[in-house]
């Protein structure tokens, strides 16, 4: 049987499906006997699914006015030929 | 992030900057800000990633291409400031790969966590607390993290991205996964008594 320090090495290719079978079956063999390690394995995938649901908050409001101000400027820029050249 | 889709009526190519702005401005200044961990350097990121995003929106072909160039862009124009800020304040920015702790779940210590991911919007605390988890990890390790576990890039991805191997990312991802578990354990496994 594969240790618990086995266990947490291939965690990574395990929850992502990548083991081999054989491989794979000595893992679910270890989490069948080893409470820790099946709490361990939870957690480890709790903090892949937490992190996944990470909000994006809306800009600081007056950073907002500042980039649309200067999206604005550069538009303008843009539409005039050579803008960039001196 | 349905949120900040693009306008499906309209290719990029004809986007008003106000769109343009709206639909990625967020996208770059969150991934800046993990990365960065610092509001004004995130401010200076996507102010300079918006720029040449506008110059080349007539480049695109379609919507579907820009994600890709724009997490590229983000992360080089991210690591760019890095270097600068680290060479101004005279420190080195390649932190040694510090061998992680004994993180084994031994002695029967790891105990289930209190918090149900199915829910549909995190509260504001978990949110908070895993944002302060993230800053706390190593660049090293948190740029990956960041990269596959916030943004959903492949390894692969990723490691085109940053110039590693598929077998640094993975090895640098799973420590980072084990620092942040740890980091989160200290909270949720509190809720659970
Ligand atoms: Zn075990």
């Amino acid at each position: 049987m594969i240790s618990c320090r086995e266990l947490v090495e291939v965690l990574l290719d395990f929850v992502a499906g990548d083991l081999e079978p054989e491989h794979r079956q000595r893992v679910e063999a270890h989490l069948q006997e080893c409470p820790p390690c099946g709490a361990y394995l939870q957690t480890y995938r709790l903090t892949i699914q937490l992190s996944r649901r990470l909000r994006l908050t809306p800009l600081p409001v007056e950073f907002e006015a500042r980039l649309r101000a200067l999206l604005e400027q550069t538009g303008t820029d843009l539409s005039s030929p050579n803008a960039d050249e001196r | 992030m349905d949120e900040s889709s693009p306008p499906v009526s309209s290719p990029p190519s004809a986007w008003t900057p106000e769109q343009v702005c709206r639909t990625y401005a967020p996208r770059i200044y969150h991934l800046a800000r993990r990365m960065l961990g610092n509001d004004a350097d995130a401010e200076d990121v996507t102010q300079e990633v918006l720029l040449q995003v506008v110059r080349k929106l007539d480049t695109f072909r379609g919507e579907s291409a820009l994600p890709t160039w724009l997490h590229r862009v983000t992360v080089n124009a991210a690591l760019a400031h890095r270097r600068k800020r680290a060479e101004r304040e005279g420190r080195q920015t390649a932190e040694p790969l510090d061998q992680l702790a004994e993180d084994a779940p031994l002695n029967g210590t790891v105990r289930p966590w209190s918090v149900r991911p199915e829910q549909e919007v995190l509260d504001h605390e978990t949110q908070e607390l895993i944002e302060a988890a993230i800053a706390r990890l190593p660049e090293t390790y948190r740029d990956v993290f960041v990269l596959a576990d916030v943004e959903g890039l492949s390894n692969a991805e990723i490691a085109d991205i940053l110039g590693l191997s598929v077998a640094a990312v993975k090895s640098r991802l799973h420590r980072a996964r084990l620092m942040m578990r740890r980091a989160l354990a200290a909270h949720f496994e509190e809720v659970a008594t």
